[in-house]
């Protein structure tokens, strides 16, 4: 019995290593700057968040434009992998037609290609943060750096597990998650720091998902510290969101086949 | 009773809600919602109805039928990728689909990728198709452009690739669905011998296909469907002599 399970988990894992290296294969196939695409974006967006905020509206953050980069950062994991996310089942039809495997792990391997291009990030931006003299990369990196990519992988999968799910049968979530990342973009605080959210909104931050995952990395990236209150918050949205996307998965997998 | 039996279906019925098809999206269900769910849960089509049908262990079984008859969703309800409605269904053994025409492949990944992403995923390890990928390759008879991209492939050629990839699984039951009226003749061949094989090791197979003369020669028993309903289980050409009757009937 547990030789039988050990084989599942094993197979479980190498489908997950096969989807994810198809995917990041074909990513940038076609394309002539390849992986430097996953740094130009987060760059370019700095770039005008920086004109906008500390160029023309003179926002008073020191360092604003490492500041940014800590937060687009993993803002752009998050916001890629959702984006993903609708089109997760619908965009494989004929695997979830025909072939009976665990179809959340189509999910679990967009959010880990995603995660790769993240990490694979992040070395660059420490030699940025690094010549922009704000910090230098600290040893609590060794360890919070895992912490919080296990966080985020998770809050992300959830949260795209169950979109993947309702947009099998409807495609007005791919619309409706586009307005509300961008939304969402605004309401987090990543082109700003949490305390210069006015009081009467304070209490409102609590209900952002991704505010606690976005303030810690930047706690991590710039102050070499691991925020565990912030670690704290996300541990328990991340229950919730795989909670959720499990239970709305499995509610509806059985009629993605006849939907689609 | 599943000791002997590979596959037991007990008065299996299998309805489509038709809401699912239609284009209604989140509107009126946010306008209407009252009408929507209704409109939802009333609208439903029976694809299969009081289906009873046991397939013996290493058994060949062909299933045959006009379009629309329930052919398909017999062979999604073996693979376990929907469940029956009402009914139980009892399979036993490890499931391979023959999959169609270049289902599961990414045009942009070469023949050797697309190899490795449908083996692993129609259930072996991936060291396991490491090991075959030379037979597989061999099999399939595109030594020479198994490394550009599946995008210019001809169907023939896609075709074969998807056989010969199911061809080295280990499956204790095998779904073909109409995928051997593709390719040449003489890949035609190799596949109808490869499924002799399987037969001969004791595979339990279930065939769907038009093609009544290749079904012939390859079932045991044939299960003639018609309108949703079993109208017929037992000798092949009883069946195909009903099938045929029904038609210009």
């Amino acid at each position: 019995m547990r030789d039988a399970r050990a084989a599942r988990w094993g197979y479980y894992r190498d489908l997950v290593i096969t989807l994810t290296m198809k995917e990041v294969k074909v990513r940038y196939k076609r394309t002539v700057l390849g992986y430097a695409w996953s740094l130009l974006n987060p760059v370019v967006y700095a770039v005008t968040y920086w004109i906008a905020f500390k160029a023309i509206l003179n926002v008073r953050i020191e360092g604003y434009f490492a500041f940014l980069l800590a937060g687009l950062f993993p803002w752009q994991w998050l916001s890629n992998s959702l984006l993903l996310a609708p089109n997760a089942f619908v965009a494989n039809a004929p695997l979830v037609k025909k072939i009976a495997f665990p179809r959340y792990l189509i999910v679990a391997s967009s959010v880990a290609t995603e995660g790769l291009h993240f990490l694979l990030a992040l070395p660059v931006f420490a030699i940025a943060v690094v010549a922009y003299d704000r910090a230098a990369p600290a040893w609590s990196w060794l360890w919070g750096v895992p912490v919080l990519f296990m966080l985020q992988a998770a809050v992300i999968y959830g949260i795209a597990l169950a979109v993947a799910s309702c947009n099998v049968f409807f495609r007005d979530i791919e619309r409706l998650l586009v307005l509300a990342l961008t939304v969402l973009f605004f309401l987090t605080p990543v082109i700003y720091e949490p305390q210069m959210v006015p009081a009467l909104f304070q209490p409102w931050l609590a209900f952002n998902p991704f505010a606690p995952l976005i303030v810690a990395w930047r706690t991590l990236l710039l102050g070499g510290t691991l925020d565990m209150h912030a670690v704290h918050a996300s541990a328990w949205i991340a229950v919730v969101a795989v909670t959720v996307g499990h239970l709305v998965f499995h509610q509806l997998q059985w009629k993605f086949a006849e939907a689609m | 009773m599943t000791g002997t039996n590979a596959i037991v279906f007990d008065r299996v019925g299998k309805t489509y809600s038709l809401a699912l098809h239609r284009a209604g999206g989140m509107k009126s269900l946010l306008l209407q919602p009252r009408r929507a769910l209704a409109h939802m849960r009333s609208g439903r089509r029976q694809v299969l109805d009081d289906v009873s049908l046991a397939v013996r262990r290493g058994e060949s079984l062909g299933v045959i039928g006009r379009n629309g008859a329930g052919k398909s969703t017999l062979l999604a309800l073996i693979a376990g990728v929907i469940r029956p409605s009402t009914g139980s269904i009892v399979v036993a053994g490890r499931v391979s689909p023959l999959l169609e025409l270049g289902a599961g492949f990414h045009p942009e990944l070469t023949g050797r990728d697309n190899i490795m992403l449908n083996g692993v995923l129609l259930g072996l390890r991936r060291a396991e198709v490491r090991e075959r990928i030379e037979q597989i390759i061999a099999f399939s008879e595109l030594e020479e452009s198994i490394d550009e991209p599946v995008r210019v492939y001809s169907t023939g050629m896609l075709a074969r690739l998807g056989f010969s990839v199911a061809a080295h699984l280990d499956p204790e039951i095998l779904l073909v669905d109409e995928t051997l009226a593709v390719g040449d003749a003489a890949f035609q061949a190799k596949c109808i011998a490869k499924i002799g094989e399987f037969r001969a090791r004791g595979v339990t197979t279930v065939f769907v296909s038009h093609n009544l003369e290749q079904l012939a020669g390859l079932c045991d028993r044939a299960a003639l469907l018609v309108a949703h309903r079993l109208e017929y289980v037992g000798d092949v050409a009883e069946a195909i002599a009903r099938y045929r009757e029904g038609r210009s009937g």
